[in-house]
């Protein structure tokens, strides 16, 4: 390449770099360079919402992994899996035709041959396969009502998460589902999450009282009486417009669960604030 | 122009571009039905927004990239280029000809998805339509300024390299400027060293022409204010590439 035939690549160069360089820079201070990264906008969105109960299933599966990993020998006869002591944590799995050649193929894939018991180390790292499993179904719908109290069960219960947080930031974790989720204004079902976490809040201010004042506590069970109240406003809106047929007969019947066992939740709860503030530190955070 | 016709002509014909004119104009509406968008109505159009937009880039990602960088491969190594070059049609010529040729293949992608948005996916008030035509104009511009010089760098590369360098390095810089730059920043804590700081900084921030989160949350357009530093960002990066194409450009495949 010639000299003459190298300047018009240098000028353009040159240009290009100072207009990138001052565009990055003004662009920098403003800051708008922060950005959550969120691979084809997937996180948040209609398509989230799907994959994350996807997601579930294999939640389901990994902890079932978690579970035949215990100690304890006892060969389960449906799925050949180690459940220790525990019968209960086995549900036959469901092979449509176990006598057919698919059949016979998943069972011998998946049925555990290993009898030596999994060790502590390993166990845990399932368990935090499970657990980074369940942040990205949360981060996925943070108003999936199983996928938060899943999650909210890691953070909080030692026994089966492997990043113990303070309850400041399970709390800080509540309050962020609780705004995501009432932004919703068509579907009942995030409200039924927001109401979900706002017990939860309640319930951490039980185990900790000493740190919370009673008109805390019934400032956050006003809120889960407004969550509730948005989910019931939102259903029969639902209801009237028809839009309710578009869910499955069995979502129906699982919100409706979920609503009844939130609004009892919020019963005992004002119970627990109403003893709280009638006698005090004495009553144990248990009657909740 | 005859390299120009050639390179749309061949393109044309391989009929390849009719898959993705399918998967930006028809795959997003069969999406639809897979989201939640069937269970919530309100979700219905942001899916569909969504979805089309996505398509356009993965559309111009891998197919558009590996057009070019197949395109510059055959150029060096068929005699094609060589043969040009004897006809008086120079190396930069030759760039910019098959640059233009599957470009044009590339345009209409991001305008089907504005049409898409604008003509299915319109919110019903009023005040918020008219926000909705310039956010989906500003992205159709900003999709086709990032994508040009991809195209180029892609064919050059692959010039030079062969095909599959030229695909790997245009479509990297894609997903790591869309992607990949928000985890750097995760990943390095970028304030405790100067050098990640500084590779964090001039790193090619493309995920500012990705709309689909502006989109679904009905963000409303970019500020025109701001607009022009968008454009002379990406404008740079344009030029920087373009320059860089032109250098590793080269029409036979012995130098």
């Amino acid at each position: 390449m010639n000299p003459r035939a190298l300047m018009i690549p240098s000028v353009l160069a040159v240009t290009g770099v100072a207009l990138w360089s001052y565009g990055a820079r003004k662009l920098a201070a403003d800051g708008d360079f922060d950005f959550r990264p969120n691979p084809l906008g997937l996180k948040q969105s209609p398509y989230g919402q799907v994959i994350a109960l996807a997601v579930q299933g294999g939640i389901d599966s990994d902890w079932h992994g978690v579970e035949s990993a215990a100690g304890k020998e006892h060969y389960c006869a449906d799925c050949g899996h180690n459940h220790g002591d525990g019968d209960d944590a086995c549900k036959p799995k469901e092979i449509s035709d176990p006598d057919s050649l698919l059949g016979r193929l998943e069972t011998a894939v998946t049925e555990r041959t290993n009898p030596q018991p999994a060790t502590a180390g390993h166990k845990f790292y399932l368990r935090r396969q499970v657990e980074d499993r369940l942040k990205l179904a949360y981060d996925l719908d943070p108003s999936n009502y199983a996928n938060y109290n899943a999650y909210h069960l890691f953070l909080t219960e030692p026994s089966v998460g492997t990043r113990p947080v303070i309850t400041d930031k399970v709390i800080g974790l509540a309050h962020t589902t609780v705004t995501y989720c009432l932004k919703e204004d068509n579907d009942p079902r995030p409200a039924l999450t927001a109401a979900s976490a706002t017990a939860n809040i309640l319930e951490l201010m039980f185990i900790h009282k000493e740190g919370f004042t009673i008109e805390q506590m019934k400032g956050q069970l006003e809120m889960l009486d407004y969550t509730l109240s948005k989910h019931r406003v939102l259903t029969s809106r639902w209801k009237e417009s028809g839009d309710l047929e578009r869910i499955s007969e069995a979502r129906r019947i699982e919100m409706e669960d979920r609503s009844s066992f939130v609004t009892k939740v919020r019963d005992a709860a004002a119970k627990t604030i109403e003893r709280l503030s009638g006698t005090s530190t004495q009553i144990s955070s248990k009657t909740f | 122009m005859r390299l120009f016709r050639l390179t749309a002509a061949t393109l044309f014909r391989r009929k390849t571009w009719v898959v993705c004119a399918f998967v930006v104009g028809v795959l997003p509406f069969i999406f639809t039905q897979i989201s939640s968008g069937t269970e919530n109505a309100a979700l219905w159009k942001p899916a569909l927004a969504q979805a089309t937009w996505a398509m356009a880039l993965l559309c111009s990602i891998f197919w558009g990239f590996f057009t070019a960088a197949k395109q510059g491969e055959s150029n060096a190594k068929s005699g094609l280029g060589e043969y040009f070059l004897t006809t008086g049609v120079s190396a930069g010529r030759q760039l910019f000809e098959m640059w233009a040729a599957i470009f044009s293949f590339l345009v209409p992608l991001p305008l089907i998805s504005a049409a898409i948005c604008v003509l299915a996916a319109s919110p019903s008030q009023a005040a918020e339509r008219t926000m909705w035509l310039a956010t989906n104009f500003q992205y159709a511009v900003l999709f086709l300024v990032v994508m040009a010089p991809l195209v180029a760098l892609a064919c050059a590369v692959a010039s030079r390299l062969g095909s599959i360098t030229g695909f790997l390095t245009s479509s990297g810089l894609a997903i790591y400027g869309l992607y990949g730059v928000g985890y750097l920043k995760l990943l390095g804590k970028t304030g405790d060293s100067a050098l990640a700081k500084w590779l964090w900084t001039s790193s090619p921030h493309y995920h500012f022409a990705d709309p689909t989160e502006r989109l679904r949350y009905k963000l409303g357009a970019i500020a025109w204010d701001k607009f022009p530093l968008l454009l002379a960002y990406f404008g740079g990066i344009l030029l920087v590439y373009a320059a860089l194409s032109r250098l590793l450009f080269r029409a036979r495949a012995t130098a």
